[in-house]
């Protein structure tokens, strides 16, 4: 049984961990990294951190369903010092035999109330059973911008230097992608955020993405993605300190692939 | 205070009246342009802009409106209807027609498409029928309309065989009867190209007689009748809209029992119906229907007649055509029990449909679950349901011994500005049902999963948005469709308005599917195809007199690994309607350049009054019409049009028996309106 993760990750290498992982809010919104302010963009977009008043850390779980055993977890951290912000983030996908990590540092920084940048180091891992492990380095850089109560729009890159893993031998690649994107606050209650997504090698991918808020406790959000045509769903809870996202990607492909996401606020 | 509230009367009726003249014709193309995007050219949706023409010239009263009567304004959600209502409850009566913009969900579009069509001072209601006021209050609406295609088709020559039987032109009349909003009459006659006058003098023959607000009685109709419930998928007869750049559409708004006036030969009920009050908030409406319809039939191995289908066209041209015209009796008989109050709808349906002859199945795989038999029972439930700014809806239906199909979504107003829909539906392969529209991606609500999610965004009075994305997978075969197969469409649209003369709008859809290989392989395979359409318009206001249009659209088709196939369209329309002229008209010249059929483009054509087409530029050439409107007396209209199409490049235009030689098809069509 173990040979068909290892041909389905042969085959979707890239396919399946193009993106990073963006977290229940992120994702449930189809993946809208660019331009919308949340923990998560530590992955996106790491300029969106300076949206945070408080040192705040979230959990990660995604289940992919063609299988039972490929998931990814991650673990992100933002202290901001005034107007500078510090963040790391820990990653793994994969099972037992075969396992992709990543650990992010991001330094963000607040110009004024309406731009902020950041720049990102990321440190990739391989590790495949019985066939040893190989390392590479990466950089995202973002930048945030705010234009007014309403629209924000944002742009990263990540690893616009082509960056690979150490050993020739191995085929993943450290995705090289181009992102921009708006957001707008159509009311209080309502967000609504769309990007555009160039991954090299890939065709161009558009995302929109809503955030409803029903109510202060709780937040429903949907969203699609054209390349490949996916459909994500998702809700959040707000309590106290505490957030907890729940979301799903479908694929017609891939299935299902839910989520859970757990944050405290400190 | 009354001399107050009678001024801001008559400001609201200067206002509606305004924009009555100045925009009448061109919003009721804006508005069914905008709820129905690429038609095919038979739909036939005469009857939505009967109801459209006939509500300006008898606007709504706000203060005395129903739901059932605002949903026939197509361009109103359900959410904003129930919205109207609850406004109402809280506020009591209008006193300025544009309130309408401090109600939940009503963004300045749809109050500017609603004035024209209603009104705040009461309406002179008809109470009492007598024979002398039927004759002297009444108001008749007499059309004849007479079309021909010039050039000489293939059909119509001396073939051997299959050929076209009737004279090449097309004949229609329409009588319409209305005496206030309590009696009402039609008849409508029509014979299409090719057809013979065989004994009588129309080869359609439609017509009913319906009486409103009987006491208890509410409606009751004897004659042609469409019945339109829930969400389509269980009893729906008539037009219906499915998915279209106002995201809302998706969400149906059944009208129930209503009198049949459109010229589509297939897609209603005969016989008598009534919807009758049974308890508070209850209506109960029973109904039968004896109808003779079109089948291509066959003997089985027991020597009796047998068909697969039934043929919709309404066409009896041909020999062949001709025999099998009315081959077929269906019975119908059933009813609907309703529950509405002001928040809540709940309904349920039961009808039987007999037939003089059984069906059997095709030969074809895709179709091996299709119904077989001559006697089917349909069941189904609806509701609906709002909830603060939430509009919950969903049916299911159940064929007896066949397969089950529900849908059920919700509308949202998010915010003033940013309303959304979602709708998710599950069509089982086997659900057998002769009257079912419900929402769908295939030409049948059957066989099907899909999500639907859109967003209509008016930021304020000059933009408008509206995106959809919608994923559908189907778990059977379909026709060209050879394996399970799955695919999704995107539609998105920006509208600019600056200012009240000037309007540009943008639109893209993408549509992914999947269909069998074109290769010539053993067993077939599937492709993805792709099809995209890229939309601009320009519409602006030169003055009072002349009015114009411009349209690029750029369609785009591949399939597999085969190269990317390109066409567009391009043309500029020019009207020219001034006020209190005689003599008012329009003109369209376009060029199109489409490689295939497959990179075809649709676009909406403007025509004499009630008929309707999106037409279909399909080659390479000019196409070109002009439609002038006479008005001869102050009731008596006269509408003439001239529209052609040359092709380049071509020795022949149309296939089979449509033929024509050389490289032009025009058409002439007149049309004698009398009011009186």
């Amino acid at each position: 049984m173990k040979i068909w993760y290892a041909l389905l990750i042969l085959f979707f290498p890239n396919y399946l961990f193009a993106q990073n992982n963006y977290g229940g809010r992120l994702t449930a919104m189809g993946n809208n990294g660019a331009a919308v302010s949340d923990i998560w963009s530590l992955q996106a977009n790491p300029s969106g951190i300076t949206a945070l008043t408080q040192s705040t850390v979230a959990l990660n779980y995604i289940k992919h369903l063609f299988s039972d055993e490929i998931s990814t977890q991650g673990l992100v951290a933002v202290v901001p010092f005034k107007n500078n912000f510090v963040g790391i983030g820990l990653q793994r996908y994969g099972f037992s035999e075969y396992n992709q990590n990543k650990i992010n540092f991001a330094y963000a920084k607040k110009f004024g109330n309406s731009f902020s940048a950041a720049i990102a180091v990321n440190y990739h891992q391989l590790k495949i059973a019985n066939y040893g492990s190989s390392t590479g380095f990466s950089i995202d850089v973002g930048a945030m911008y705010r234009l007014n109560k309403e629209f924000s729009f944002g742009a990263f890159v990540s690893n616009p230097s082509k960056q690979k893993f150490n050993s020739s031998k191995v085929l993943t690649e450290i995705p090289t992608s181009f992102n921009i994107g708006a957001s707008y606050f159509a009311s209080d209650r309502v967000l609504i955020a769309t990007s555009v997504i160039k991954i090299l090698n890939y065709p161009i991918d558009v995302s929109l993405g809503i955030e409803y808020k029903i109510i202060n406790l709780l937040s429903l959000r949907g969203g699609f993605s054209v390349k490949p045509f996916k459909q994500y769903a998702g809700f959040g809870l707000n309590y106290n300190k505490i957030l907890l996202d729940m979301a799903t990607i479908y694929d017609a492909n891939l299935g299902y692939a839910p989520q859970i996401t757990i944050g405290y606020a400190f | 205070m009354r001399f107050k509230t009678l001024t801001i009367f008559f400001v609201a009726i200067s206002f509606v009246a305004k924009a009555q003249i100045t925009e009448q014709e061109i919003i009721i193309k804006d508005i069914i342009e905008s709820v129905a995007e690429n038609l095919p050219d038979d739909y036939d949706i005469t009857e939505l802009i009967e109801v459209l023409t006939r509500l300006k010239k008898h606007p709504i009263n706000l203060n005395k409106t129903s739901p059932e009567e605002l949903k026939t304004l197509v361009f109103l959600s359900p959410l904003q209807i129930s919205n109207f209502f609850s406004y109402i409850k809280e506020n009591g009566n209008f006193v300025d027609a544009l309130e309408l913009q401090s109600i939940d969900g009503f963004d300045i579009n749809t109050v500017q498409n609603i004035l024209p069509f209603v009104t705040l001072n009461a309406v002179t209601e008809y109470e009492k029928l007598t024979f002398t006021n039927i004759f002297s209050l009444g108001e008749n609406d007499i059309i004849m309309r007479y079309a021909q295609t010039i050039q000489k088709q293939k059909g119509f020559t001396d073939l051997p065989g299959n050929r076209y039987l009737g004279s090449p032109e097309r004949f229609q009349s329409r009588y319409r009867y209305h005496y206030g909003t309590i009696f009402s009459a039609a008849i409508t006659l029509e014979k299409d190209a090719g057809e013979k006058f065989l004994g009588k003098p129309f080869d359609f023959l439609s017509g009913n007689i319906a009486l409103f607000k009987l006491g208890k009685i509410k409606k009751i109709i004897v004659g042609d009748y469409t019945l339109q419930f829930g969400q389509g998928l269980t009893l729906w007869s008539g037009f219906s809209f499915g998915k279209g750049p106002d995201v809302t559409s998706v969400a149906k708004k059944d009208l129930g029992l209503r009198p049949y006036t459109s010229a589509n030969e297939y897609s209603f009920l005969r016989g008598t119906s009534a919807t009758i009050n049974i308890l508070r908030n209850i209506d109960f409406t029973p109904f039968i229907s004896f109808r003779n319809l079109d089948a291509s039939q066959d003997f089985d191995s027991d020597g009796n007649l047998v068909q697969a289908t039934i043929n919709q066209t309404g066409l009896h041209r041909t020999p062949s055509e001709i025999e099998n015209q009315k081959s077929l009796k269906q019975q119908v008989f059933g009813g609907t029990i309703q529950y509405n109050n002001n928040d809540l709808g709940i309904g349920a349906i039961a009808y039987h449909s007999r037939y003089s002859n059984s069906f059997i199945t095709q030969n074809a795989i895709y179709d091996r679950f299709s119904f077989v038999g001559n006697a089917l029972t349909n069941v189904g439930i609806y509701y609906n349901y709002t909830y603060k700014n939430i509009y919950f809806f969903g049916e299911a239906g159940k064929g007896i011994n066949s397969g089950l199909a529900y849908v059920s979504g919700a509308l949202i107003s998010l915010s003033p500005i940013v309303s959304a829909a979602v709708t998710y539906r599950s069509y089982d392969k086997d659900y057998h049902n002769f009257f079912n529209q419900g929402l769908a991606e295939a030409s049948e609500a059957i066989n099907e999963k899909g999500l639907y999610a859109g967003l209509n965004i008016t930021p304020n009075k000059r933009w408008a948005f509206s995106i959809y994305a919608d994923y559908f997978q189907s778990s059977w075969l379909k026709y060209r469709v050879d394996a399970p197969s799955n695919g999704n469409e995107i539609l998105s649209q920006a509208i600019y308005t600056p200012s009240k003369t000037f309007k540009i709008l943008a639109r893209f859809k993408t549509e992914n599917k999947q269909q069998n290989t074109d290769l010539d392989v053993p067993i077939n395979f599937l492709d993805d195809v792709k099809k995209e359409g890229y939309r601009i318009e320009v519409s602006w206001q030169l003055n009072k007199k002349w009015s114009f249009q411009n349209r690029l659209e750029v369609s785009q088709y591949k399939k597999g690994d085969a190269n990317k196939e390109l066409g567009y369209l391009i043309y500029q329309d020019v009207d020219y309607s001034p006020m209190f002229s005689k003599i008012t008209g329009n003109i369209r010249i376009a060029y199109f350049d489409t490689p295939s059929y497959n990179s075809r483009i649709y676009a909406y054509e403007d025509d004499v009054l009630y008929s309707f087409a999106f037409g279909m530029y399909n080659g390479k050439g000019f196409r070109s019409y002009l439609n002038l409107k006479y008005n001869l007396a102050k009731k008596l209209n006269l509408w003439a049009r001239y529209a052609t199409f040359i092709y380049k490049n071509v020795e022949t235009v149309g296939t089979y028996l449509d033929e024509i030689q050389g490289n032009v098809k025009s058409e002439v069509k007149i049309q004698l309106r009398y009011q009186f």
